[in-house]
């Protein structure tokens, strides 16, 4: 069972299905040509013309219509190879190709043999699996309907046709009955080869789903198990940053604050008994408490994004990007940065910094954008940020924690942000100049 | 503009049913190109002609290639890069089934001559192009040019798919020599069956007195022109089934039995020479018999001995002459694929005076333009006769109707004549024996 259903079973059998239509319809044409000669040959052409119904068509150029617009289909059908899911459109217009040659083909024939749909059929049924149900259903809707209304007996109660079993009923009555025979058995063939790969694609596709369903399963344990991983590492490295703030706190205010303390100390004593000596003493108590805002001020620069302390906002902004962008092959960041003349304080440096950071974080996270613009640029004494993706967007926004929180950070610079998700999502911020911003 | 370039290149090397859908689509799109592009080039482009050699009125004519190949010369200085190619050899009695032929093998030649009894199977077939929107649309083409019966012949359910190209009536001679002799004026053109039987009556008779009538008052006068002289449709439009047995039929009948004896076949011991005999007073003929063998030496040989003229056929009653008229009309292949110069050519065979004239003069048949036929200018120099004769032709091409034709006339018209032919010369039931007839034909017409 697992051999009948695996995929090269069922591409055998639709390359059975290949030769064998290529079989009827040549058979067909064949047909159609040998009996016009031998109509012509016999002198019955006028007889024939009685029981046709319309004008037949040239038999030559039916032929090799046939023959070339077949070698086309098959070209086309064999290219997509079972395994390959193609691109969307390639997919479409394969498919719309394929309908089109077996109508002309069909069209050719007289509408006699309309299986060649049922060979389209079985290709689309494979190479629309993956795309959307509404998708998939038209195409089968319109291939079932272009099966049963290429019947030469529905159409010629529309519009004059000529009709195909003339030619087989002009031949003498056993080599009629013989050529009948054949058709029909070629035609039963293609039917049950037909059911054959409806029912192995069927079960393929079930077992498909099986191990799809045992691997979600799998996923599901391993997310579990990296979240409470990701939740210990967490708690370590709240763990680790407490202790480190704590050293820091002991290292730089305490040695400070006991040195004021101890120094003070001293001048209380020795203030009365020598005011010059005091002075001296605070003068160096001064020094500690200097030393001491260095200090402090340092550990808060520890404190602060690393690339920020380094690059300035660009350069931490494109380290932000490369790394996103390394995290997803589908991602790609432009970044268009106008500002280079305008040299920001730390705060505000920091609150751009965290603004832009969040709102990329929400485009690739709820949006699912697989292109983010980012722009920034001075005008009207104002810096402008603009960040646009690609992505879902949405109609409706309700600011979360996020959001929220980006309107806070920028209304305390004095700015104001906007959210457009009509078309993906639009985030734009104004925030003004001070003076003393620019560089020249 | 480069990126675009290489952004496709990219696309297209993406994967490999990309390529192919690419390259099939190529290909059909330049099968429609180059389709669409031979029509337009200034290429040289030929037409097909379908026509036959000999008449279509069963007499000697030799001139129809003459006709075509001048039609052809003039069209080709007309339409400089377009030439006009037929098969020669092909005789009238070849031509339905050489035709049948071609459309077998899908090879239609663009104008074809339309035989009258093939023109409901080609209609039908879908072999004909429906001309109606060229003629609506073509301001120097004029309906009204053709008389109405021969127009008729090339409608199919109210369209028109043909154009007559000749006609041809039965006229009926007269012996004015023997007319003469038995003191009898010749008739009017509006004359009835009832005054033929009368005239016929008064010729028949043993003139030498021994014992033999040797003197008749006509021959070859059938069953099928008394019908005719009736107006009575015996066939359905369809050709499914005929109806002999009503009251019109009958009476056409009885006028059979009534003048039989006046018949010269009746008197198997006459000259079987006919009308040539000079015995006979009446004799219905095409009009291209006539014109065929009344130019020398053919008149001198059969018509020496006495003098004659033309009238139309009786009419069943007064003021309702009803003559059919035959004819061979041309059409335009459903499939050709130069539909408006295929026009051009089927024009210059079937309205221009200059081509009809020459059918007039040249080829056995009638021009269907009212303005040749009229003039009676193809009756030639017979000067006796041609104050009596003049615009005798118009009238009768007025008076003219069309045939109903399908595909078995010819089989079912034979059956009908053996039949009918019994019943005139046999003395049984009329009404009876019809419907005997009118059964087998029936049985015939729908197997």
């Amino acid at each position: 069972m697992k051999r009948l259903t695996n995929i090269q079973t069922i591409s055998a059998l639709r390359n059975g299905m290949i030769t064998l239509n290529y079989v009827i319809v040549m058979f067909f044409a064949s047909v159609n040509l040998l009996v016009s000669r031998e109509v012509i040959r016999q002198d019955r052409s006028h007889l024939f013309l009685e029981t046709v119904e319309y004008l037949p068509k040239n038999p030559d150029s039916v032929f090799w219509i046939c023959l070339m617009a077949y070698a086309l289909l098959a070209a086309l059908i064999l290219s997509r190879v079972v395994a390959e899911i193609p691109g969307k459109k390639a997919n479409y217009a394969s498919i719309g190709l394929e309908i089109l040659l077996s109508s002309l083909i069909t069209w050719q024939l007289n509408l006699a043999y309309s299986g060649l749909y049922l060979l389209v059929f079985s290709d689309c049924l494979f190479h629309m699996r993956r795309e959307k149900k509404s998708a998939n259903y038209t195409v089968m809707v319109v291939l079932v309907l272009f099966y049963f209304l290429s019947n030469y007996y529905v159409i010629s109660f529309f519009m004059p046709m000529t009709d195909p079993m003339a030619y087989f009923s002009i031949l003498q009555r056993k080599l009629s009955l013989l050529l009948v025979l054949v058709k029909n058995v070629l035609e039963v063939a293609n039917l049950l080869m037909f059911v054959a790969y409806l029912s192995l694609y069927i079960a393929h596709q079930t077992v498909e789903n099986e191990n799809i369903a045992q691997e979600l399963d799998m996923i599901n344990q391993v997310n579990k198990e990296l979240r409470n991983y990701a939740a210990v590492t967490e708690r370590i490295g709240e763990n680790n940053e407490r202790k480190r703030l704590a050293r820091e706190i002991h290292d730089t205010l305490g040695h400070a604050l006991t040195g004021i303390a101890a120094g003070v100390d001293a001048t209380l004593i020795i203030i009365d008994k020598s005011p010059d000596l005091a002075k001296k003493q605070l003068e160096l108590v001064s020094q500690v408490v200097r030393e001491g805002i260095n200090d402090v001020r340092n550990s808060l620069n520890k404190l602060r994004p690393g690339a920020l302390e380094n690059t300035g906002l660009k350069g931490a902004l494109q380290k932000m990007i490369s790394e996103f962008v390394g995290l997803s092959k589908d991602l790609s960041i432009d970044l268009d940065y106008e500002a280079d003349q305008v040299n920001f304080e730390v705060a505000k440096e920091d609150a751009l910094f965290r603004v832009i950071q969040e709102s990329l974080t929400n485009s690739i996270r709820h949006g699912l954008a697989s292109h983010v613009y980012i722009r920034l640029y001075i005008e009207d004494n104002a810096l402008h940020i603009l960040i646009e993706d690609n992505g879902q967007g949405c109609l409706s926004i309700q600011p979360g924690y996020g959001l929220t929180q980006m309107k806070e950070r920028i209304a305390a610079l004095h700015g104001a942000v906007q959210f457009d998700g009509s078309d993906g999502f639009t985030t734009s911020i104004v925030v003004p100049m001070q003076t003393g911003e620019y560089q020249s | 503009m480069k990126s675009l370039f290489s952004s496709l290149k990219q696309k297209l090397s993406r994967s490999r049913s990309h390529r192919v859908v690419w390259f099939v689509s190529l290909i059909l799109v330049g099968a429609l190109i180059v389709g669409q592009l031979r029509s337009c080039l200034p290429m040289a482009r030929t037409l097909h002609l379908g026509v036959f050699s000999t008449s279509n009125w069963d007499v000697p004519d030799s001139s129809t290639y003459e006709v075509v190949d001048q039609v052809i010369a003039r069209f080709e200085r007309l339409h400089p890069g377009l030439s006009v190619s037929y098969t020669s050899g092909i005789i009238k009695d070849d031509y339905s089934s050489w035709l049948s032929d071609q459309i077998v093998q899908g090879r239609l030649p663009d104008v074809f001559m339309v035989l009258d009894e093939d023109f409901n199977m080609l209609a039908s077939l879908g072999a004909l192009r429906n001309l109606d929107s060229y003629i609506r649309s073509d301001h120097a083409f004029d309906q009204e040019a053709y008389y109405k019966s021969a127009l008729q012949a090339g409608q199919f359910d109210g369209a028109q798919y043909a154009l007559p190209y000749q006609c041809n009536l039965r006229l009926m001679f007269v012996n004015t020599t023997l007319l003469d002799q038995e003191k009898i004026s010749l008739p009017d053109w509006n004359w009835t069956i009832d005054d033929f039987a009368a005239l016929c009556q008064q010729v028949t008779k043993d003139t030498d007195q021994d014992g033999v009538v040797d003197q008749c008052g006509f021959v070859n006068y059938t069953w099928k022109d008394v019908l005719a002289a009736f107006g009575v449709p015996i066939f359905t439009e369809d050709g499914l089934s005929v109806q002999l047995n009503n009251d019109r039929v009958r009476r056409a009948l009885r006028y059979m039995q009534q003048i039989k004896d006046y018949d010269q076949a009746y008197y198997p011991f006459t000259s079987a020479d006919g009308f040539d005999s000079g015995q006979v007073a009446f004799a219905p003929m095409s009009y291209a018999e006539y014109k065929t063998y009344s130019p020398y030496p053919w008149k001198v040989r059969r018509y020496s001995s006495f003098e004659w003229s033309v009238l139309p056929m009786p009419a069943g009653m007064e003021g309702e002459s009803n003559i059919n008229l035959d004819s061979l009309m041309m059409g335009i292949s459903s499939q050709s694929s130069h539909p408006q110069e295929a026009w051009e050519l089927l024009k210059l065979f079937v309205q221009d005076e200059q081509t009809q004239q020459l059918i007039a003069s040249n080829t056995g048949g009638l021009s269907s333009l009212r303005r040749l036929s009229g003039s009676f200018a193809q009756f030639e120099e017979e000067d006796a006769q041609k104050a009596n004769t003049e615009g005798l032709l118009d009238y009768a091409l007025e008076n003219s109707t069309c045939k109903v034709r399908f595909k078995k006339y010819e089989d079912a018209m034979n059956l009908l004549d053996t039949g009918m032919n019994e019943i005139v010369s046999g003395k049984g039931d009329i009404g009876l024996q019809l419907l005997t007839l009118e059964r087998r034909i029936n049985d015939y017409l729908r197997s």
